[in-house]
């Protein structure tokens, strides 16, 4: 990887050089004369093309989203190595080094003459506008960006044997119906940070686990944020409980249980609702008289 | 250099944006299973993924309380297995595989044939 990143840093430092050399200013201070103008115009289309080359180069190796990171990375770098480069420059004209003082306090009215004009008004205002909008528009998406869930007020906190834990929703809102209209629900976990060297795997479901076989969906990330998506059994009922089967690396097995109303309130909510009102055509439990509960002792 | 390197980051928050998209479909694949009691004595099971994909070939086991294995079956094409209702408590074991295996307990089943 190492020669990718040599060769993209060097193909920006020459892309950059040859923009140099495009531009009137930096051509004579380089050259210590001025190009003619096609030869400067050559300079700026092989300068792009090399930063262009540079950033394929990026992508192609290294995927788009870290490709066009490391790119802009790297431009930064050789950018900052010409600026500090220039002014040591062996070959630059003299008079340019140590122009004579009197002299030029004589021509200050032809030197800024001789200056290049000044962009117009409206395009250096867009220009001003562009540049605070930036930190508007930051602050905006900064407002729009929703709290990790794991921070939020509604998230809980447990322990499970030795190991605390902080539990909460993905999303404060009803489950998500997934196929065959079975109701499923995300959660995100996260241990205490010693904890998380001692866990080897974690499981979460409503109702008690029969057996370690049958604990749950395990969650998803060896540590900090782990998170699981499970299916919520049919009968959930405001009693109903989630439990946290969590098996440590010694082979120890802890359960915490946490009531799903305080977890997931909104879904809870909405099997109650779910249950007052069934749509038409929805079938009816089976006819027994504990179909709605489940037979077990939940402790 | 203003316009090309807002272009740049454009297109890297689109990239971050996509890999987002990505990974929550990939994510979004768990196991799901629905039981119903389409005869007196009939259950029917049908297992799947959150997707919607089927899963033709998952095993499905259906277990008495006290942790016997009363019914072990392979889904069939249609991603279904039918089974004989056991006499006492049971539930559906759906494994697909470790870490993956959804419950049904036997009060959750209804009437109906399975969708």
């Amino acid at each position: 990887m190492t020669p990718i990143h040599l060769a993209i840093l060097l193909i920006s430092l020459a892309g950059f050089a040859a923009l140099a050399l495009a531009t009137e200013r930096h051509a004579e201070h380089l050259l210590g004369r001025l190009p003619a103008p096609q030869w400067r115009l050559l300079a700026r289309v092989v300068g792009w093309l090399l930063l262009a080359s540079a950033l394929a180069l990026g992508v192609v190796n290294m995927g788009t989203g870290v490709g066009i990171t490391l790119w802009l990375g790297w431009l930064s770098i050789a950018a900052l190595a010409l600026v500090f480069a220039f002014p040591k420059w062996p070959w630059q004209p003299q008079q340019r080094v140590a122009p004579a003082r009197p002299a030029r306090a004589a021509k200050a009215g032809a030197a800024a003459q001789a200056l290049p004009p000044a962009p117009p008004r409206t395009r250096r205002r867009i220009a001003a506008a562009l540049l605070a909008a930036v930190p508007v528009v930051f602050l905006v998406a900064l407002q729009f960006t929703p709290v990790k869930p794991l921070l939020r007020d509604d998230a809980l906190d447990g322990k499970a044997g030795p190991w605390t834990f902080r539990i909460a929703e993905t999303e404060r809102r009803v489950p998500d119906l997934v196929a065959m209209d079975i109701p499923m629900k995300s959660y995100q976990l996260r241990f205490c940070a010693t904890c998380d060297e001692q866990i080897r795997a974690a499981y979460l479901k409503v109702n008690k686990p029969r057996s370690l076989r049958a604990a749950g969906i395990v969650l998803n990330g060896v540590r900090w944020d782990r998170s699981v998506d499970i299916q919520l059994p049919a009968n959930t009922t405001p009693d109903s409980i989630l439990w946290l089967t969590v098996v440590g690396k010694d082979g120890e097995v802890h359960q915490a249980q946490l009531r799903l109303a305080d977890v997931s309130p909104a879904t809870v909510a909405w099997f109650q609702q779910r249950e007052e009102t069934p749509p038409a055509g929805r079938a009816s439990p089976a006819a027994s008289p504990t179909a709605s509960t489940i037979e077990r002792p939940l402790k | 250099m203003t316009s090309p390197h807002f272009a740049c980051r454009a297109r890297q928050t689109l990239a971050a944006a996509g890999a987002l998209l990505l990974s929550a479909s990939a994510f979004a694949h768990n196991p799901v299973v629905e039981c119903r009691q389409i005869s007196a004595d009939t259950i029917q099971c049908r297992g799947a993924f959150s997707d919607g994909s089927l899963a033709p070939g998952v095993r499905l086991d259906v277990m008495s309380y006290e942790d016997k294995v009363l019914v072990s079956g392979k889904l069939d094409k249609s991603s279904m297995l039918s089974f004989k209702k056991p006499k006492g408590d049971f539930f559906v074991l759906f494994d697909a595989g470790p870490g993956h295996v959804v419950e049904v307990d036997h009060a959750e089943i209804v009437a109906g044939a399975a969708r």
